[in-house]
């Protein structure tokens, strides 16, 4: 199947403020880790649900696909063309089939794929030269500059001489606009006069309109005109007071004219020069660069052309492996948008915006929340025709009207007409969520993210809206990254579904498959929990401890492993968890067992060992692992201890090192991230039982 | 065993002056919640679910009023209750966990000080004394008392619920009234806070009336379930009655509206048409424009509560006796 998303590896993690002082003390920067590395494809006509509780990082995967938050590593391929990604896809497992090959190469042999590499790269770059000459390359795109520079600077000129220079205009703007209003209205001018001018002159229309209107109406024309007179006189008295056009005035303002025309021609001479001066040093540099025309020779490509062949024919998995890395690098530059803004690389700013956009026709977003996310004072027509014009899909608004009138009726808002014309407060829930679904529709993406679209709703809205966005999906092929919490609808829509944890995916396949036979424990205890309107289903509810622990300090091992009902020894506690517990017991067995009382002291020895402080560490070993083995089913973290070595005055325990569980396949179509049904653990504990 | 009714409500109208009318938020609402019995409120926004909770402890906005009815408690009625009585039921009798946890604490007061407040005012004592009993309280909700010193913004959603919860409780009160406990709550914490409301329910020998829009909370959690549309009951009657062989076409409606992870695979049928709006209600029975088993006495006849079976009620002319 076409894949439309393919998301790899993908880590979003944002930055903990940590004080200036902190900082200045050595104390390193945190990172809240939203997202830590996953992994999914989705394919095109799909519904793929992302399932978890809140904090999980559905909405952070949802965003990031967006480019509405800048991924910290991993790669996003969305919106990809069909061929591209077809490429992408075939280098990929040309890849993953070299890379045992490569693995298995001596170290000479790599160097030597290595420097054939670089040889490959400089032959190509040659044919490049002799193929197309000067219009590659750093030095055409420099010549192209410098001339682009040079025609600008000529042009400048041009300007300056006949005195239309707008930076010289700029730098005089101010001496000209006091001339000039000396010019109009006199040397004595004060804003207040101003004001008091423009007051007169309204006072002025108005009386002059009461005149006419008095000739309308009833023809008593008297007073009103008398009034008129009298506006008028104060008008030009005031007008005379201001302008005094006295020779002394003239002769001012002909001084002042004089200052700024040396002021003008002195400020264009040192511009001019600064100009010609420029112009000259860019003419040199121009010159001082090789001829793009030489040395265009045939033989010298046939040459080239037969070298590569060569090179290739004789150069093995190694040389191939990176060549094809290259190529994926290359294609990773052109699609990904987790590398659209990093760092280093970062794209010309119009070309992002160029991207952003044809991106967002092809990708839109619904909101969670209708009432939150439409703009009251915005109508309907406003809102939805907003991505239109946003996206230039349409230059004016009346150009939008069609479309908005076609996409209100397709999520049921008939008649339309009426409804452009409404604001959302006069709309209940639901018809407001369709209005958000209108305006994500209306530039015909064909790659929905739904952020927890109906979980704002009225439980008997919801199906409806569904059911909006299950038509709409089937008549334009949609393909909906949706986002939620709620498993039950899950089990309704999803062809695919992944379920979150703290920034992990923990199991991930086919909806009715993953939700009719859960695998991970933190999947089983979510679906245990759903409540369900039937009175006749009762069943065992799984109800973890505590909430979720902070993304700043992700458990080591599993992260799941201190809230997992089934956690076992190698789900990686670390050394302070396993001496809460090992105290735990000791307190408990202080009143009964002697061996509890000859330790003193238990201490964290490393992030993976323990050390008891006792006078008898070989006792106190024998009692130690008979307690285990007694308890190890219930209280995980003991099974956890690997070895015991004693010495004198002191007992070492070592832990399991933990290791965090992958994303495996258990069956088709349904892959787990957790060690208890990982296929070696599954045949060491059949090992176990026979024994 | 044969309980006794703790609350007893008869016959209550609670209407809402706006500009544009009155809105009759509750019309003709009778129910009894009966001591230990946990009693679930269900039914689409506006319906009157939280109007006729804030009824009973009269915390009304200032438009809004009581216009009839009774509401029975230990021999007074809550509706004639001078305010200065009604203090001294509130909280110490009847307390209430309202609706969005997350917005109700003040978030420039400590926990602690914000439970002891509740105490102080209700219970005649002094603040440091109602500090006292604040550790046990949280202990009582599942929160470490070690971190009673919080400020609002350190918890997370869940354990603010259980924080408005220890409020709820701070008075030993007879009858606790919850108002959209879990919602937009996760759904691992929304089974753990339902399962403290039972545990505590329990424990201390609680009445509890739970106010939700969704019907499988209140399915796995009451014991009686009263339906409401447009104000006034539809539906009541035992819950496992009420969800196995709903009698009102709005509750059936609305029970298989909702998605069931053990149910099939398809898309729910939904109820078509929006709310009645409560300024204008429709005549005879307010549901009949939605309603597809609707003929012709609908729009006419107003139907009284039918009984359909044993404590079960409907509101609809197709269950009348005769019929």
């Amino acid at each position: 199947m076409e894949k439309v998303l393919s998301i790899a590896d993908l880590k979003v993690w944002f930055p903990v403020r940590v004080g200036f002082l902190s900082a200045l003390a050595g104390k390193e920067a945190r990172f809240v880790r939203a997202l830590d590395g996953i992994s999914f494809d989705v394919g095109r006509g799909e519904v793929f649900c992302l399932v978890g509780e809140s904090g999980c990082g559905k909405t952070t995967t949802g965003k990031a696909v967006l480019r509405l938050n800048q991924p910290t590593s991993g790669s996003i391929l969305a919106a990809v063309p069909e061929q591209d990604m077809h490429r992408i896809e075939t280098i990929r497992t040309r890849l993953a089939a070299l890379g045992p090959l490569v693995a298995a190469l001596p170290p000479a042999q790599r160097a030597k794929a290595d420097q054939d590499f670089q040889q490959l790269h400089s032959y190509r770059a040659q044919i490049e030269a002799i193929r197309n000459p000067g219009a590659s390359g750093r030095l055409a795109r420099r010549r192209e500059r410098l001339k682009h520079t040079i025609g600008y600077l000529e042009g400048r000129i041009q300007e300056l001489r006949s005195g239309e220079d707008a930076a010289i205009r700029r730098i005089m703007t101010k001496d000209r606009l006091r001339i000039d209003l000396m010019r109009t209205l006199g040397p004595r001018f004060s804003p207040s006069d101003a004001k008091r001018l423009e007051r007169l002159e309204v006072g002025h229309k108005e009386a002059k309109f009461r005149v006419l209107r008095a000739e309308v109406t009833h023809g008593k024309t008297r007073k009103p005109a008398r009034r008129l007179r009298a506006v008028e006189r104060r008008l030009e008295r005031t007008r005379a007071r201001i302008v005094t056009g006295t020779a002394e005035v003239d002769a001012r303002i002909r001084g002042l004219e004089a200052v700024f025309e040396t002021k003008q021609r002195e400020a264009t001479q040192a511009e001019l020069a600064n100009v010609e001066n420029e112009l000259a040093k860019l003419r040199s540099s121009l010159e001082a660069l090789p001829d793009p025309q030489a040395g265009l020779d045939t033989g010298r490509f046939r040459e080239l052309e037969k070298a590569v062949a060569a090179l290739r024919a004789k150069g093995g998995p190694g040389l191939e492996a990176r060549e094809l890395e290259g190529q994926l690098a290359e294609l990773h530059t052109r699609y990904d948008l987790a590398e659209w803004g990093k760092k280093g690389r970062r794209i010309r700013r119009k070309e992002l915006a160029r991207r952003m956009r044809d991106l967002r026709r092809r990708m839109q977003i619904i909101y969670q929340d209708p009432y939150e996310s439409l703009n009251p004072k915005l109508s309907i027509f406003d809102i939805v025709a907003e991505p239109l014009l946003a996206n230039k899909v349409v230059a004016t608004p009346s150009e939008a009207e069609a479309i908005v009138a076609k996409a209100l009726e397709d999520v049921g808002l008939r008649p339309a007409k009426e409804y452009m014309l409404r604001f959302p407060h006069e709309l209940s829930g639901g018809q407001r969520q369709r209005v958000g679904i209108a305006a994500a529709l209306v530039v015909d993406p064909d790659f929905i993210v739904a952020d927890e679209p109906v979980s704002m709703l009225d439980a008997s809205v919801r199906t409806e809206i569904l059911a909006v966005l299950l038509e709409l999906k089937k008549r334009r092929n949609l393909t909906y990254l949706f986002i939620t919490h709620d498993l039950g609808l899950a089990w309704i829509i999803a062809d695919k579904v992944a379920v979150m944890y703290l920034g992990k995916i923990v199991e991930m396949g086919d909806g009715p498959e993953v939700i009719q036979n859960p695998r991970h424990p933190y999947t089983k205890a979510l679906i245990s929990v759903v409540p369900s309107p039937n009175p006749n289903v009762h069943r065992e509810k799984i109800i973890l401890r505590g909430e979720r622990p902070n993304p700043v300090e992700i458990p080591t091992g599993c992260r799941f492993h201190p809230r997992c009902p089934l956690a076992v020894g190698i789900c990686g506690w670390d050394s302070e968890e396993v001496r809460d517990a090992v105290q735990a017991l000791l307190d408990e067995d202080r009143g009964t067992r002697i061996e509890a009382q000859v330790v003193t002291d238990v201490m964290t020895d490393g992030p993976f060992g323990l050390r008891l402080m006792t006078s008898d560490p070989a006792r106190v070993e024998r009692y130690l692992r008979a307690r285990i083995e007694e308890l190890a089913g219930r209280r995980p973290p003991l099974a956890s201890i690997r070895q015991m070595k004693g010495a004198t005055g002191t007992l070492a325990l070592r832990l399991h090192v933990p290791a965090e569980p992958s994303l495996r396949a258990i069956v088709p179509n349904v892959s787990v991230a957790c060690h208890i049904v990982e296929p070696e653990f599954v045949e060491a504990e059949a090992v176990a039982v026979a024994k | 065993m044969r309980r006794t009714a703790i609350l007893e409500i008869q016959g209550l109208k609670t209407y809402f002056d706006t500009r544009s009318g009155i809105v009759r938020a509750v019309d003709d609402v009778s129910i009894k919640l009966e001591a230990g019995e946990s009693l679930g409120f269900a039914g689409e926004s506006g319906c009157g679910k939280t109007t006729t909770a804030l009824s009973i402890i009269r915390l009304l906005p200032k438009n809004g009023r009581i216009v009839d009815g009774h509401i029975r408690y230990m021999d007074r009625d809550l509706t004639t209750l001078k305010e200065s009585d009604i203090r001294r039921i509130r909280w110490k009798h009847i307390s209430i966990v309202f609706q969005g946890a997350m917005n109700a604490l003040n978030p420039v007061k400590r926990i602690s000080w914000q439970i002891a407040e509740a105490i102080a005012l209700h219970d005649r004592v002094d603040m440091d004394e109602a500090q006292g009993r604040v550790d046990e309280l949280l202990e009582l909700v599942g929160i470490n008392p070690a971190r009673k010193d919080d400020f609002p913004h350190e918890f997370s959603g869940g354990m603010r619920q259980r924080v408005m919860i220890a409020m709820a409780l701070a008075c030993h009160p007879k009858i606790i009234i919850a108002d959209e406990p879990v919602t937009a709550l996760d759904v691992m914490i929304q089974a753990q806070i339902l399962d403290l409301l039972q545990k505590l329910k329990e424990e201390l020998d609680l009445s509890m009336i739970l106010i939700s829009h969704d019907l499988s909370v209140i399915a796995e959690t009451c014991d009686k379930v009263a339906i409401m549309y447009g104000g006034k009951l539809a539906e009541t009657g035992p819950c496992d009655e009420v969800f196995r062989d709903p009698q009102h076409p709005y509750t059936q409606g609305l029970v298989r509206s909702f998605p069931d992870i053990y149910g099939p695979r398809d898309l729910p049928p939904w109820i078509p048409g929006q709310p009645p709006n409560l300024l204008d209600p429709p005549s005879g029975c307010r549901f009949h424009p939605r309603c597809s088993f609707a003929f012709a006495d609908c729009p006419k006849e107003d139907p009284a509560l039918y009984e359909t079976g044993p404590g079960h009620l409907a509101a609809c002319l197709l269950r009348a006796p005769g019929r």
